[in-house]
């Protein structure tokens, strides 16, 4: 059983982990481009193209839809035209409440929290890894292999997270 | 045992997609630098890519990224000391960065600020076993130490927090 000092750590380690902004997954997977590197060596630089211009072919063709997920407030969105799905840690440690998707928060329509605001039974804990679908610009859905769904809707001009478990 | 594919271009790319996040988060939580970060992991794959052709055995792709990630954090650790050595200043507290300060809390502020003041090899014990979640064994391989190594720098490490966080348990 995890000591106090223990669970501390899981929360705190949780937290910044969770400031790894998750819309990572969809940057890469829309268009990979090399950062400016402070000591990048010609050689590496050419092994680095070839590795991100590689992920950008596999997704330019396994992606519905190829670029950027849309995270600004659009109008009159087909949610079948502008679904896009991508891989997608959920943060879970908390209880399932929110996501935050290519820089805009997300809350969960029905939270699901276990005992003392944690991972609900059955969930991965701190992450669970499955798949986001974004609806429309302001909802979106996750699923996982244990058959989890969850629908999500944005919040409007947030800039944090609601809740950081502590 | 199955040969990789000769071209690495496919199976990395592949990875890169998989485990980029994770490797990511792991970065940040050892370095507490997402610039420092996105560069370590960026090189890990690179090296993958290049040792592809002579990977024995392509399932052992994800735990060779775990190893460059953790050895590039060692090695950009020294650097960014070095720098600050010679800046002659003292080097300032690395985690939380300062983008993550503004959505942690200050109860994982102050933890987290503790676990810098830790000696590195128990640091990486920490984010391994407590947010990675591998086992004793496999952070023994990650870090090329002993398993008892792996148990007292733990020991040691949860030890000496609990007396910078203050009280018996950290309270």
């Amino acid at each position: 059983m995890d000591t106090e000092i223990e669970d501390r750590l899981r929360r705190a380690f949780s937290a910044l982990a969770s400031t790894v902004d998750s819309v990572d997954t969809v940057d890469m997977e829309a268009a990979p481009a090399a950062r400016p590197r402070r000591r990048l060596t010609p050689v590496f630089a050419a092994a680095t193209a070839v590795v991100l211009v590689a992920a950008g072919v596999v997704f330019a063709v396994t992606r519905p839809t190829p670029g950027p997920v849309p995270v600004t407030p659009a109008t009159a969105a087909s949610p079948s035209a502008s679904a896009r799905s991508f891989s997608f840690d959920l943060l879970t440690h908390c209880g399932v409440d929110e996501a935050k998707i290519g820089g805009t928060y997300f809350e969960a329509e029905h939270p699901i929290v276990g005992p003392a605001v944690s991972a609900p039974a059955g969930w991965d804990n701190p992450y669970q890894r499955g798949t986001m679908t974004l609806l429309s610009p302001d909802t979106a859905v996750f699923h996982d292999d244990h058959g989890h769904e969850v629908r999500f809707r944005a919040r409007p001009g947030a800039t944090a997270f609601k809740l950081l478990c502590d | 045992m199955p040969r990789p594919e000769t071209t690495a271009d496919g199976p990395v790319a592949d990875l890169f997609r998989r485990q980029r996040p994770d490797l990511l988060r792991l970065a940040v939580l050892l370095l507490g630098d997402r610039a420092m970060a996105e560069d370590v992991v960026q090189d890990a794959f690179v090296a993958l890519h290049r040792k592809w052709p002579t990977l024995t055995d392509p399932a052992s792709a994800a735990g060779y990224l775990r190893v460059s990630v953790v050895n590039g954090a060692r090695s950009a650790q020294r650097r960014r000391t070095t720098v600050w050595r010679h800046l002659k200043a003292g080097e300032p507290e690395a985690l939380p960065a300062a983008d993550a300060g503004v959505l942690l809390a200050e109860e994982h502020r102050t933890v987290l600020i503790a676990v810098r003041r830790l000696p590195r090899r128990q640091r990486e014990v920490l984010v391994l076993r407590y947010w990675a979640g591998l086992s004793e064994a496999e952070i023994a391989d990650t870090l090329a130490v002993s398993r008892g190594t792996v148990k007292t720098c733990a020991s040691r490490a949860l030890t000496k927090l609990a007396d910078l966080l203050g009280g018996p348990d950290g309270h």
